[in-house]
Formats: structure tokens, sequence, C-alpha cells
């Protein structure tokens, strides 16, 4: 399918996102994933994946290592003469340009009207709107190509109902794939089977249509007053996505989805040959194992030298894991050094982290302990 | 337009490499992987844009498809640029005479308007056959201080060995007065690398010369060199110091894959200072079980590993199956060893698989010492099941199963 007239924008912000430490100084998108990615990496390939070259970036605050990460955005081929990425960050349009730019944004509706300009200059004529905190491999082309055949207003893509969380987008839907209700922090006693993942295609006159009601109608949360005053007199439908797919929210869904990684499964339904999952090239050489090194069960990234131990754990690049360490069940990012005698559990340490000789550190399962970025234990 | 550059790399990377047998039957020697996530030409364009070089040719002719591709439009080393960058130069119809590249000389001949574009004052002659990394920016200003017409990279080779190479003898201020190819008796242990720095005015006139010479091999070191020598002009040698190996034999580019693994060797290519550039194919961290023992070993993005491995490089997509094992060896991007299959002292080629319980290669400890050398299988090769591939040979073809 042409998917040439399709832009594509993510909110590259934290909405609801909260992962402590972790988030202080970057924002969810830009949170390193998987031993070698940023979050945003995922939907950022499935919609190059999918043949859209055109992606707006919404952004709000702590954006600096977003920009850094992105760059001129080549190694996610979006390096182009026509379209490519454009970062949006806010105040980026004079409140003159248009009466529905706003200052502050208190949410994702605020920061589409204030990129509107963006919008309507944007000769596409449909628009994939998706939040920056999905870990998923999704067909983006397949969501547009159903919401075309079925006539939608909006397709949104959702899941089978997985956890309860207050932040979470419930949806009824009903056997034409219709959505017929749409609540969030409710399931209505489990009446509502699926979640939104926070990914929908609409046209983009729709889109800006819709942005104008809500400024005028000073609504300012996009699932919550958007969707539901849409699902009124619109046709929403649903596209299911049964592979993994996971909203990184808090700490304890970062440290889940990353251990996820370790099942063949779950990493055959993300890192698919035919749809690679793009990152930032550092260009390390491969990871060495020393004569000692004893590794079970861990996803592993190029440029880490083990000469310890490590279970269980996501070792990020140039990741140093000295002789007699240990590792388990942890997530060490980049540049991490845990030298000779160090015992981790249960542990996120951020990057450049160094955990010195014979230091004991431990978490729980229900509640990983994050080291913040640079730090010396 | 005037684009001047003060100094133009042209990288020789159209020979076939015959000696490395099946693993160059289907691309040139300079696409050969090495080192778990490179190709040996990674090495000459890495040090081309870390030593300040962003103009650079790369002359091919021997099954260039897959080096063109690899090469692109150069952005993998950083070499997309707007004025200079790099360009493969093919064999090409022309006015007057086309042909094929007849030897090393003759390639840059052909080539003579491309680098007369770039009107520079220096060109650097390379191969894309050897492993090192070396600051082509210090031997160009060595040659530029000298005043020399022709620099020679020159490196000190044991004596028992220098019967192979090119030898440069040199006097004490380090010019040079002889050059002999493999000498039997040799006087020097100054062997060349196969890098030179001319000064291209001088190159130039000495090509239209080799050209018109028609018992000319067309050569740098059979022809180009000893024409210089004779007539007089100045011949300087640039002593390098530090790791640098042909990789031309199954031997030697197996050595050279085992050197990674040995702090000693002085090849070390986790020097952020000088990277070495390498085209990334996206895949994720690699996956150890905790079926699975990895020592002394380098493992790149991709692979799946359940079984054993020891003292080998494994590059991109490797899978290792549970009760592998796989010793000493190098595997190749996509190879799949099953299980119960053992693979020691050996060189996997891309995307071949090693099924159930199938022997590749051997210790020099199992056998006679004479006989003994690196298994190889090619490229796509299936070696069936209970198959078996003794050491020194190479399986250019499927190997049928056995059980």
């Amino acid at each position: 399918m042409n998917m040439k007239n399709v832009l594509g924008i993510i909110i590259a912000f934290d909405t609801d996102n909260d992962l402590r430490e972790i988030t202080e100084h970057r924002t969810v998108a830009a949170v390193p994933f998987g031993g070698r990615y940023r979050i945003v990496d995922f939907m950022l390939s499935n919609m190059v994946n999918s043949g859209i070259y055109r992606v707006g970036m919404l952004m709000k605050d702590k954006y600096q290592s977003l920009i850094d990460h992105i760059g001129n955005a080549k190694d996610w081929d979006l390096s182009r003469k026509n379209g490519g990425v454009t970062m949006l960050p806010p105040y980026s349009y004079s409140k003159k340009s248009s009466p529905f730019v706003i200052g502050e944004y208190r949410g994702k509706i605020d920061a589409l009207a204030g990129a509107i300009d963006f919008l309507q200059k944007n000769r596409a004529d449909y628009v994939v709107l998706s939040d920056g905190d999905i870990v998923a491999n999704i067909p983006i082309d397949d969501v547009v190509e159903q919401h075309k055949n079925a006539g939608n207003d909006i397709t949104m893509v959702v899941t089978k109902k997985s956890k309860d969380s207050p932040f979470t987008t419930y949806c009824e839907m009903n056997r034409r794939r219709e959505i017929v209700d749409i609540r969030v922090g409710d399931s209505n006693d489990s009446r509502c089977k699926h979640e939104a993942l926070g990914i929908y295609v609409m046209s983009r006159q729709y889109l800006i249509h819709l942005i104008a009601d809500c400024v005028t109608h000073n609504c300012i949360h996009f699932e919550r007053e958007l969707l539901t005053r849409a699902l009124t007199d619109s046709k929403i439908g649903g596209y299911l996505f049964g592979e993994y797919a996971v909203k990184i929210e808090d700490a304890k869904d970062f440290f889940q989805a990353n251990m996820d990684l370790l099942d063949k499964e779950t990493r055959g339904e993300l890192f698919l040959r035919s749809r690679p999952i793009y990152t930032r090239i550092h260009d390390e050489s491969p990871a060495y194992y020393g004569d000692k090194a004893d590794v079970e069960d861990s996803l592993i990234a190029d440029g880490c030298y083990i000469e310890g131990k490590v279970v269980n754990s996501v070792l990020f690049r140039d990741v140093l894991v000295e002789k007699d360490a240990e590792i388990r069940d942890s997530i060490i990012m980049e540049n991490g050094r845990i030298l000779s005698g160090a015992s981790l559990a249960h542990i996120i340490t951020d990057r450049g982290v160094t955990i010195r000789e014979g230091r004991t550190m431990m978490g729980h399962e229900n509640y990983p302990v994050v080291i913040a970025k640079s730090s010396v234990v | 337009m005037y684009r001047k550059k003060e100094c133009v790399a042209m990288l020789l990377a159209g020979g076939q490499g015959s000696r490395l047998y099946v693993l160059t039957t289907k691309v040139a020697k300079p696409a050969v992987p090495f080192g778990g996530k490179y190709k040996i030409i990674d090495f000459p364009l890495s040090n081309c844009i870390n030593s300040g070089i962003d103009t650079v040719g790369v002359l091919t002719q021997y099954e260039p498809h897959a080096l063109n591709a690899y090469v692109g439009a150069g952005q993998t080393w950083d070499l997309d640029r707007l004025n200079g960058g790099v360009f493969v130069l093919p064999p090409y119809q022309k006015g007057g005479v086309s042909e094929w590249y007849k030897g090393t000389a003759n390639a840059i001949y052909q080539n003579m308007g491309f680098v007369d574009e770039y009107d520079p004052e220096y060109v650097l002659i390379l191969s894309g056959d050897h492993i090192y990394k070396m600051n082509y920016n210090k031997m160009l200003q060595q040659h530029k201080k000298t005043g020399a017409d022709a620099t020679i990279a020159v490196i000190d080779v044991p004596l028992d060995e220098a019967s192979r190479f090119g030898i440069m003898n040199c006097n004490e201020d380090g010019t040079i007065y002889e050059f002999e190819e493999k000498p039997k008796q040799p006087k020097s242990t100054l062997a060349s690398m196969g890098i030179y720095i001319f000064t291209w005015k001088k190159l130039r006139k000495y090509l239209i010369d080799d050209e018109n010479n028609a018992a000319s091999s067309n050569d740098f070191g059979k022809d180009i060199i000893p024409a210089m020598l004779n007539a007089g002009e100045k011949l300087v040698s640039f002593r390098f110091e530090g790791y640098w190996k042909d990789v031309g034999t199954i031997e030697s580019l197996w050595e050279a894959n085992m050197d990674l693994l040995s702090p000693k060797s002085g090849l070390n290519l986790t020097d952020d200072s000088w990277k070495i550039y390498g085209r990334n194919n996206g895949a994720p961290p690699h996956y150890t079980s905790k079926d699975a023992k990895v020592t002394h070993s380098l493992v790149s993005e991709g692979c799946e590993i359940m079984g054993n491995v020891s003292g080998s490089v494994l590059f991109s997509d490797v899978t290792i199956c549970k009760g592998a094992t796989v010793e000493y060896s190098i595997l190749m991007p996509g190879t799949v060893v099953e299980p119960g299959a053992v693979v020691r002292y050996a060189i996997v080629a891309e995307n071949a698989r090693i099924c159930e319980n199938a022997q590749v290669g051997a210790s020099p400890s199992d056998g006679e010492i004479e006989n003994w050398g690196v298994a190889v299988v090619a490229a796509e090769v299936r070696v069936g099941r209970g198959a078996k591939l003794g050491a020194k040979e190479m399986a250019g073809e499927d190997l049928p199963d056995m059980i």
C-alpha cells in the first residue's frame, strides 16, 4: 500500500508516565530500552517500516536527550529531502499565528493545537498519531488499510485488556470492530475487554477539526474528552493487535518489559527480520566474554566486556562486568561499570553508573531500585 | 567547479583473493567479513576518515556487486560528502581503448581523470586486504617534510618470513635504494605494506610511461616502484609500528580473527579514538540462554546462543543450538549450528548450516600436525546431519546427510 500520503506524529513527552529517576532528565520516549534502543525507536521504526517518511515529534520538556538521540534521523532512514523528522518543541509558533496556539501544554490536545500550523501546511491525507511510550512491532500500514476499508472516522489500535491502571484507556468493542465505549481508568466491571495502545489513525482534516472543536470548548484530555466527544457522532473502529505490546508508564513496567525480552517468543514478536527496529548506531566492537565469564539467560549488547557472572539480566552497550562481580535480574544501561566483587539483584542502573568493588545492592521484583545517571556507588 | 583536495586515496579492491578459495567465490576479498561485525574494507576506509582523508576512490573489478552495495553512498564511514566522499570505480567503456584493469597501476591509470578532478598534490594508494589501524596523515606529513616523490609504508617482519614479502632496502635516513620482490636472501626485514603516497604529478608521468611500455605488467610493486628507483627519484620509507596482517589466506584470516581475542596481539577494536566503522544490520542485542556456556569469545548482535562456545568469533545473527559445540572458530553472519554438531578450528561463511551431529574441523592435537589446517564451509552451504568435514578440508557445496 502506498503510504506516501500519511503523516506520522509521535507524542514525545510524558503524559501519565513516571519512571522515577529514569525520567528525571529525559522523557519516556528517550528512555534507554532493551540493551540498545530508546523507547521511541519502536514507533519510529514502525512508521518507517510501514512506508511513512514524514514524522513530527511533539515535545514539551526535558527533550535534549531525545534531540541528541534522533540527530539528523539518518539511522532511521528519515534524513529525507521531502519529509523526514520534524522536531516540534513548545512555543514553536507564535500565538498570533493561530487562535489555537497556547503557551504551556496541558496535554496532547494543547500540543497538537500548538503545532496546528504544521498540520495545516502538510499535504498528507491521513495522520497516524501515536504515543511515544509504546514497545511493540506494529504494521501501521495494516492499520491504515483497515481504517480505509472500514470507512472509519478514527481507527484506534487496541489490545486485550491486561492490567488495571488508573491511566489505561479501556474500550468496549463490538463484533464489527466498532468502538462503543471509551473509559479512562475504569473498565466498567470488565465490560471493556480491550485497552487502547495510544495509536490513532484519522484523516488530517478530521484531526484538525477535532482539535479546533476541543480547543474552543477548552477540552484538554485527548482520550477522556476528544475521543468521547468524537464517539457521539463519528465512527471509531478498533484494530486489534495480538502480538507483544506494552506501554511503559512506570518503573515497574519498564523493568518487566526489559525482562520480557529474555523470552524467545517476545523477541520473535518484537525483532522481526522483515521489520527491524532501528536505533542510533554507536559502532562498538562485538561483546567480549572472558575466560571466567558466566552468562545465563541474558541479553547482551555490543561493546560489553564480561569477566563475571550475569544471570537473567539486560546489559546495554559498553558495559564492563569485572571478575567475581555478579549481576542478577537487573538492567545495566550504557557505560555501566560493575567492578570486581560487586553484587546486584533487581537493580536498574541508569547510564554511566559505576558500582565499586565489593558493593552489594538489592531491590525487589515488585520494586526495582533505580540508580541515577552517572552515580558512583 | 574547483574542488581541490590535498590528498585523494585510491583503494585497490578489485582482486579476487584466490587464496581464500571458497570464501571468495561470490565476493571480492575486501568484502570478506572480519572480526564479528566488519568487512576487510572497513579497515582502510575507517583509517581514511580517521586520518582526515575524505575523498576515496574504490577500484573494483572482481565480483563487484557485494562491494558496491556495501560501500553505498559511504554513510557508514561518514564519507557521504558534498565535496568528495567515496566513489566506486569499476572499469568502464571509453572513447579510446576499453579494457579490464590489467594491473594495480593500470587501474589508477584508467582513473586519472577521476583523480584530476580533485587536482590533488598527493595520492594515497591502499589495498583492501590488510587488517591494521594506521594514521595516513602522519605518513603524509613525513612525505611532505622529506620532499619525497614516493613514500612507502614499511613494517619490520621476522627475518625468516622476509622472503614472503616485497623488501625495501633502505639507507640510514630512510631513503630506499633497492626494492626486492620476495627475495630468497633478504638483506633487510622492512616489508612493503602496499601503502604508497605519491606526489600526483610524478605518479601521473610514470603511469603514462608504464602504459606505453608494452612489456610492463602494470603493477605498482613490479613496475612503477622499480622504474622510479632506476630513474633516481626520491623514495622514502615510512616505518609503521603496530598490528598489521595480510589476511589473504585461510590461515591468516583465521589467525587475525583469533588475534582479536588476545589482548597481547596489539589489535584492539575498542579504542574510541580510532573507531573502525562497519555497516549495521539492525539486529537486537544477542541472547545467551541458561544452557549456554560462552568463554573467551566475541559475540555480535542478533546471536542466539544455547550451546557451548569458546575461543571463537561470532558474527551477527548466528544461532548455536543447545548441545552444539563451537571452539576456536569463526562463524559469519546468519550461520546455524544445530544440536550435537561440533565445529572446531573452522571458518563457517554466511548463512551456512551445520546440521545435527555433524563435525567440522579438528584440533591440531587430534592428528598429524602436517596435515592440520583450518576447515572452511562456504556461504549458504548445508553440512548434512552426521556429516564430517576434516581439518583443512573445504565444503564448497552441500554435504549430504550421513544419518
